[in-house]
């Protein structure tokens, strides 16, 4: 299955579960939500595969990452970026998980 | 002409370069998405069906004792390893049920038999040793994991080549898209902070 599924999927979720909650950012929340999956996903993948590493690294990573991302580039609250990019995160890495075996 | 004549407005240039910065960012979007199409991401592998081994420790501790495979011929020693199933297609019909027997080399004689069930996880034996013609073992478990390979280093063939340069193109196409959106954004603040 190609990669480009798996980017529709994390696309969705952190692109368009975003969205309620930048609403007034208009189309913002998205374009934030598809270029960090297509950063993240290529790179997730390769590192699940071929790597040992544990993706509990990669899931705080993720989070770390997403917090940045909506506090510098979306609205600068911290309080609202850290649980949404927790529960994001959550969603996104439990999907990947059970597509990825 | 135009285009000079519109720099002179205030915060037409920005438009212009907005623009320019969009078609840019959907361009990158389009090859990046368009070459993840035919890359592997290893997505909805059923690693349930991979095959599971057997492997054994401790043979060596078997004094006056083998301990053989019902299935097949030859003493089982610490080298051996089986594999219950290949995996494939064929899964739900192999036979998963493995049958060793303990046999006395003196008389060869089956003292002690035990089967179990494998499916999968990969069991690893540990023969402590013999007690009475019955055999003293542990038994440790792990998931049998299907061993996918989405790049082999071994193999140098295109595919992998290919499937390689395209993660790392598409996730560095991720991270110059993100940057592009935070500079735009660092630059539009700049320029309202000028205005």
């Amino acid at each position: 299955m190609p990669l480009l599924f798996q980017l529709i999927f994390y696309f969705l979720i952190k692109g368009f579960f975003l969205w309620p909650f930048y609403y007034s950012k208009r189309w913002k929340p998205l374009w934030v939500g598809f270029t960090s999956s297509m950063m993240a996903v290529p790179l997730m993948v390769l590192l699940y595969h071929e790597t040992d590493l544990s993706f509990w690294y990669v899931y705080l990573g993720l989070i770390v990452l997403d917090t940045l991302l909506y506090c510098f580039l979306l609205k600068s609250n911290w309080w609202k970026a850290i649980p949404i990019s927790l529960v994001l995160n959550t969603i996104a890495i439990i999907f990947f998980f059970v597509c990825n075996g | 002409m135009q285009n000079f004549e519109n720099c002179r407005r205030p915060g037409s240039c920005l438009t212009n370069r907005n623009n320019l910065s969009a078609k840019l960012l959907l361009l990158i979007c389009c090859i990046s998405l368009a070459t993840s199409a035919i890359a592997d991401a290893g997505f909805s592998i059923r690693r349930k069906h991979a095959a599971c081994i057997i492997s054994f420790s401790g043979t060596g501790n078997l004094k006056n004792y083998k301990l053989v495979n019902a299935y097949r011929d030859g003493a089982i020693n610490d080298e051996e390893t089986i594999y219950v199933q290949e995996g494939g297609k064929r899964w739900e019909e192999s036979d998963r049920d493995i049958k060793l027997l303990l046999v006395d080399t003196a008389t060869n004689k089956a003292t002690d038999s035990l089967q179990f069930h494998a499916k999968d996880y990969n069991l690893h034996m540990k023969i402590s040793g013999e007690q009475n013609g019955k055999l003293q073992y542990s038994m440790d478990s792990t998931k049998a994991v299907y061993d996918y390979l989405l790049l082999n280093d071994d193999e140098k063939s295109d595919q992998f080549r290919r499937n390689r340069i395209l993660f790392i193109t598409c996730s560095v196409a991720g991270f110059i898209l993100l940057l592009l959106l935070f500079f735009l954004r660092k630059k539009k603040t700049g320029d309202q902070n000028t205005n």
